[in-house]
């Protein structure tokens, strides 16, 4: 089994990596962002006089500073950088200020006076829709709307022997990587600007500040790794126009670096949704028709909100094959914050409530919850959920059958209960599409060179925040190539030097690679080898461990090789592989997961506590396991807190939860002390896709596991997350689980 | 004490003295400041991360006397005459600590911002306790938060740590 | 608005009482005491500046020892860490339920600086519901010598410190035969504030008579407070005479405690009874 210490492992275990946020450049201002303090409201008026006397202040933007585009958006670049007339959530920026010292900044921050004239608050997707409710945007508060529609659906109801129609709530999330958003921003001698700040797409980021900066792109250079985090939360422009701004305006380097609070009130958050599904059986319990209704919560800003509502329209029906399917979506602007990319990207909303269906469906018709699953999942040769042909694996049954074995094993096994304790078992499976889907720019791209010193430098536009993109990139290079580690040099993240790879998102990374090594091996060898052969005489070459070696001897060095001759180069560009049907936003490469629980029920506090997770995934061969299994076991784990932990509150669109005392993930004592990953590589043998990233997919199924397994412990059917132990001892009490200090347990006392 | 202020003097601007990774340091600053800050913007070192400020998180720990300790509640005045360990300081002359080979070996990182908290947080507990237990291992580390790994990893590097320093003694 | 910035905040570390008394004594409102400091820079990073000057008590080393006193009680400086106070053998002998609260509070790092009376004096801290059920005594340095008082008395009244008191220890009275119960539940299982906090010491008879009993619920923003009447209704009764149906009203009652965005007060005096409830199932 592959287990490869990180490249990057050795800095980062030491402290001697230095992040964006820890750089530090001589003459060096800091900067502050100064936030609208209301939800929604109209600036009457921006003063920043008395900030200016401020001794220390070197310069203050507004609106009025703003050489290019007053706005920004991967997509639709409707979010203003200063804003002017309107402020829509209460991390809208006003105002940014750069000075000598941190304290200075936000001092100055305070004496900037803006008069604001309080707009009605569109707190909820509801009032947001109501008719009566004040425009957010020229058209309106809908961004975006999104259907699938297959069969005829209500003849289908028709015939149902069984129909379950449920609610579903989920929560705002927070990203809550550790390293908060920042770095340093530093303009150059020759007028150009160099931005040292973390973000998943260098280019992408190049491309939204010049429009913003009116500068030329080549003009502008993006240094974005490495991360301390992102999870799709840095996707998006955070700081980065402002310290720009501040750093054109004083001709020195800005740094900026949000304190956790202002990261809270600024950052994008998971889309919380409100999900109706009804969903029938018929007498064999076949699902034969499902239908869904998603209204999801935008908050202010488009950012990627149509693209999650696309996905999460497209899972609905997951990995079930059901005739009859009817889904809408509408996303809606409101002005509770910003709500954009996530990890999972709308899949893990829409899996909880599918998941939820299918329990609660087995429930009532008195089938297992096993069998319902295998009853109506997809096979290997089955159509993708918008019905496009998509890479054939057998996926969603082989993880479901290891899935299925753990769970009998779980439930069948003595368990002893504690006092006041109830113990549950459940399982979910689900599958979740990699890249942007049909109809989206996705393309993907990589270089080798063999540089004058000798090494072997493979670099991407690909961003390292954590999920070790630089050892799936060693590792899959030296295999590719036959090559060492030592005679690598990996080069990402930095816009002078990358080709475009496309962003580092929607678990592409390591597919790309792999596939950017696949067209790359090829020409890159046979120069390699062209040129050794010329140098000396031999044939029979092949690349090796230090150099080119020859019947299984030792030949050339690669320095030798690449001394005093020009450099070797392969480059390539491509697409990420999609689906040959025309299906818009439709996925090709699925991942798999089948999850399994265990969980506690505390029947005096109704509090849950996971004591077993268990995730099999099916993603094709594991590239290096120590960094898979980290992957899986690290999003079961935040998926463990989005189902019983995180919520951003908000109270009329003002954030509740300000810092990590109130907005809770999980510590050490929350997650089970072994957590344990199955990966299952089998592939078709005619497949030609290799590894699929599993940046996502141990996020997905983990909360209707543990929702399954709390029916299967109190008989509770929770339908809004995170589940509130107010609501599990609500439930307990009105069960006569436990009544008033008498027990009903025979566990207790 | 090497204060340039009597027991009951008073400064704006404090001279404070310590030793920092075993070496004599003197900082002016205020008597007030963040000691996170003063590691990271007076002294660079910057392998103490900040991620909360208010105590949260553990990103910030280091050992203050051989105690654990979260600088972004600890202030400059407090540290005067003490003997401060950063994870800068576990790793003399390219000799890794145990704890971070561990975490190197058993992947117990992502993307390593609350590693150096975290990797001070096993060397104090593993200092006091060569064997630890699952109880000692949550008690221990229950003040560091890491959101890329679900602690799977960290629990495996902690166990693979007192493996390693047992077999060392 | 003025255009400047904040009074730089000046530190005083006195070595002795009668000179932190004298400069609180001086600088008075503009003067706040300070030990570990981990609440204050919270709340500082929250936004409650420091005052301009802050008088530290950290260097009064006899204010932060353990010791047992001639009448067999157990006597805490207040100044000495939580950590300490989580691990010393006199406790861990004396009072066990004290250690167990003790390890609830924050993390390992924060214990280590954190005071045991600047959990006390936070008014919501850990500590207080056990130490309220081992009905523990404050003893104050004020500007008329030294002062004593119940720390029920304390919470009640609040009329503690005098300005200028500086809490300097905390004395648990020797209760060797009582059961000590102590539980904590928040929002996550551990380094987290308080939803719901109680405790409970009960000295029962071989015959199963409750000799004694004192019940504390707190948690969140509620300040610990004993809950009498239905220690009252409970002393003396044998225990499985008790109606716990009805003792479970009284202490949701009783408690009266309040809700917040996280948890409701109607949920926090549910688990609140629960848990006093089960535990004094537990001795029957």
């Amino acid at each position: 089994m592959k287990r490869n210490r990180r490249p990057d492992g050795k800095e980062k275990v030491t402290g001697a990596l230095k992040y964006l946020t820890d750089l530090s450049f001589p003459n060096m201002l800091y900067g502050k962002i100064a936030r609208s303090p209301f939800p929604h409201a109209r600036i009457l008026s921006i003063s920043t006089e008395k900030a200016r006397q401020l001794p220390g202040v070197q310069a203050i933007v507004t609106h009025e500073d703003i050489p290019g585009l007053n706005g920004f958006g991967i997509v639709t670049p409707d979010q203003p950088v200063l804003c002017k007339d309107i402020v829509r959530y209460v991390g809208d920026a006003v105002a940014a200020v750069a000075a000598d010292s941190i304290d200075i900044a936000k001092r100055a921050i305070e004496l900037i006076d803006v008069q604001y004239e309080p707009l009605p608050v569109l707190d909820s997707t509801e009032k947001a829709l109501d008719p009566s409710a004040p425009f957010l945007h020229p058209d309106g508060n809908v961004l975006h709307r999104a259907g699938f529609q297959k069969g005829d659906i209500e003849e289908a109801f028709s015939k149902c022997r069984a129909v379950i129609e449920e609610t579903y709530h989920v929560p705002r999330q927070l990203h809550a990587y550790m390293e908060t958003e920042g770095g340093v921003i530093v303009p150059e001698k020759n007028g150009t600007l160099t931005v040292y700040v973390g973000t998943q797409h260098g280019f992408k980021d190049r491309f939204q500040l010049a429009r913003i900066l009116g500068m030329p792109e080549s003009d502008i250079r993006i240094v974005s790794s490495p991360m301390g985090g992102s999870f799709g939360g840095k996707d998006e422009l955070n700081i980065q126009p402002y310290g720009a701004l501040l750093a054109l305006a004083t001709g020195r380097p800005v740094k900026i670096h949000q304190t956790r609070q202002e990261s809270m009130r600024s950052s994008i958050k998971r889309h919380p949704m409100a999900i109706t599904m009804k969903t029938g059986v018929d007498e064999a319990g076949k699902l034969i028709a499902h239908q869904t209704v998603i209204v999801a919560d935008t908050g202010a800003y488009s950012t990627l909100g149509p693209a999650i509502l696309d996905f999460a329209v497209e899972h609905a029906a997951g990995p079930y094959i059901i005739p009859a399917v009817h889904t809408q979506g509408i996303s809606v602007f409101t002005n509770n914050g910003v709500s954009g990319e996530f990890r999972g990207f709308g899949g893990n909303q829409i899996t909880f409530a599918l998941e939820g269906q299918i329990d609660r469906l087995a429930a009532a018709i008195g089938m297992d919850g096993l069998e319902i699953r295998r009853l109506n999942l997809r096979r290997e040769q089955d159509a993708g959920p918008l019905g496009q042909r998509i890479a054939e694996t057998n996926g969603a049954l082989d993880v479901f059958e290891s899935a299925a074995a753990l769970y009998r094993e779980k439930k069948s096994a003595s368990l002893q209960e504690r006092p006041w304790k109830k113990i549950g078992t459940g399982m979910a499976v689900t599958m979740h599409g990699g890249g942007l889907g049909f109809g989206r720019m996705d393309p993907a791209g990589g270089r080798l060179t063999l540089k004058g010193n000798g090494k072997i430098e493979i670099s991407f536009g690909f961003e390292e925040a954590g999920q070790g993109i630089l050892a799936v990139i060693e590792t899959i290079t030296t295999e590719q190539l036959g090559c060492a580690k030592e005679d690598l040099s990996i080069v990402i993240g930095d816009t002078a030097v990358v080709p475009s790879s496309g962003s580092t998102t929607a678990s592409r990374g390591t597919s790309m690679v792999w596939h950017s090594l696949q067209r790359l091996k090829k020409p890159f060898i046979a120069q390699l080898l062209k040129r050794a052969s010329l140098l000396t005489g031999k044939e029979r070459l092949s690349l090796g461990e230090g150099g080119i070696w020859s019947d299984g001897e030792f030949l050339l060095s690669y320095k030798d090789l690449a001394c005093g001759q020009a450099e070797i180069v392969a480059e390539t560009e491509f697409d990420f592989p999609v689906s040959p049907d025309p299906i818009d936003s439709a996925h090709f490469l699925y991942t798999y997961s089948g999850v399994v629980v265990q969980v506690e029920a505390d029947l005096l506090t109704g509090k849950i506590k996971v004591t077993d997770l268990h995730q099999t995934v099916s993603a094709g061969p594991m590239v290096n396991e120590m960094g898979f299994v980290g992957q899986i076991e690290g999003g079961g784990v935040m998926a463990l807190g989005y189902t019983l932990l995180e919520d951003v509150v908000m109270k009329d669109s003002q954030y509740v939860t300000e810092n990590l005392d109130t907005y809770l993930i999980p510590g050490i004592m929350d997650v089970p002390f072994q957590l344990s990953v199955e990966p299952i590589e089998a592939l078709p043998e005619q497949d030609h896709f290799g590894p699929r990233g599993v940046g996502e997919i141990g996020t997905v199924a983990v909360a209707p596991a543990i929702a399954s397994a709390i029916y299967d412990a109190l008989g509770l059917q929770v339908n809004q997350l995170p589940v509130h132990p107010e609501t599990v001892l609500k439930s307990i009490e009105e069960r006569g689980v436990f009544h008033g200090g008498q027990s009903s347990n025979s566990g207790a006392s | 004490m090497e204060v340039n202020h009597q027991t009951a003097g008073r400064a704006e601007v404090l001279s404070v003295s310590f030793h920092l990774n075993g070496e004599l340091v003197q900082v002016n600053t205020s008597p007030v400041a963040r000691v996170v800050d003063v590691l990271r913007d007076e002294l660079d070192q910057t392998g103490t991360k900040l991620s909360c400020g208010i105590g949260r998180c553990g990103a910030c720990s280091i050992l203050v006397n051989g105690k654990l300790t979260v600088s972004c509640l600890l202030l400059a005045y407090q540290l005067d005459g003490a003997s401060v360990t950063t994870i800068e300081g576990l790793s003399g002359q390219g000799e890794m600590d145990p704890v971070q080979e561990a975490f190197l070996e058993e992947g117990g990182f992502q993307c390593g911002y609350c590693t150096p908290g975290m990797v001070m947080a096993v060397k104090s507990l593993l200092d006091s306790n060569h064997e630890p237990d699952q109880h000692a291992i949550q008690g221990a580390l229950a003040g560091n938060l890491c959101r890329c790994t679900g602690y799977g990893g960290i629990i495996r590097s902690v166990q693979c740590a007192a493996a390693k320093r047992n077999a060392v003694r | 608005m003025d255009v400047s910035m904040p009074v730089q905040t000046v530190v005083w570390r006195p070595g002795t009482l009668e000179e932190a008394r004298s400069l609180k004594r001086e600088y008075n409102e503009e003067a706040r005491f300070i030990a570990g400091g981990t609440l204050m820079q919270m709340q500082r990073e929250q936004g409650i500046p420091f005052p301009p000057y802050l008088i530290s008590l950290e260097k009064m080393r006899e204010l932060s020892d353990i010791e047992e006193t001639v009448d067999g009680a157990v006597r805490i400086g207040a100044l000495t860490d939580l950590e300490t106070c989580r691990t010393h053998p006199l406790l861990k002998k004396r009072c066990p339920a004290l250690q167990e609260a003790i390890g609830t509070i924050s993390s390992p790092a924060v214990r280590n600086r954190g005071t045991i009376g600047g959990n006390i004096l936070y008014g919501v801290g850990d500590v207080i519901p056990i130490l309220l059920a081992m009905n523990a005594r404050l003893s104050w340095f004020s500007e008329d010598g030294i002062r004593s008082e119940s720390l029920s008395d304390y919470v009640t009244d609040s009329v503690m410190p005098l300005s200028g008191a500086i809490l300097t220890d905390v004395t648990i009275p020797s209760q060797s035969e009582a059961h000590c119960f102590f539980r904590k539940i928040g929002r996550r299982e551990t380094f987290i504030a308080s939803v719901v906090t109680v405790a409970m010491q009960a000295m029962v008879s071989d015959q199963g008579f409750i000799q004694s009993i004192r019940l504390v619920a707190g948690g969140g923003v509620n300040t610990p407070r004993r809950l009498v009447k239905c220690e009252e209704w409970l002393s003396g009764k044998r225990l499985s005479d008790v109606q716990l149906t009805e003792l479970s009203v009284m202490i949701k009652e009783e408690s009266a405690l309040i809700g917040d965005a996280f948890a409701s007060a109607e949920y926090r005096r549910t688990v609140a009874a629960h848990l006093l409830v089960a535990e004094l199932q537990s001795l029957q």
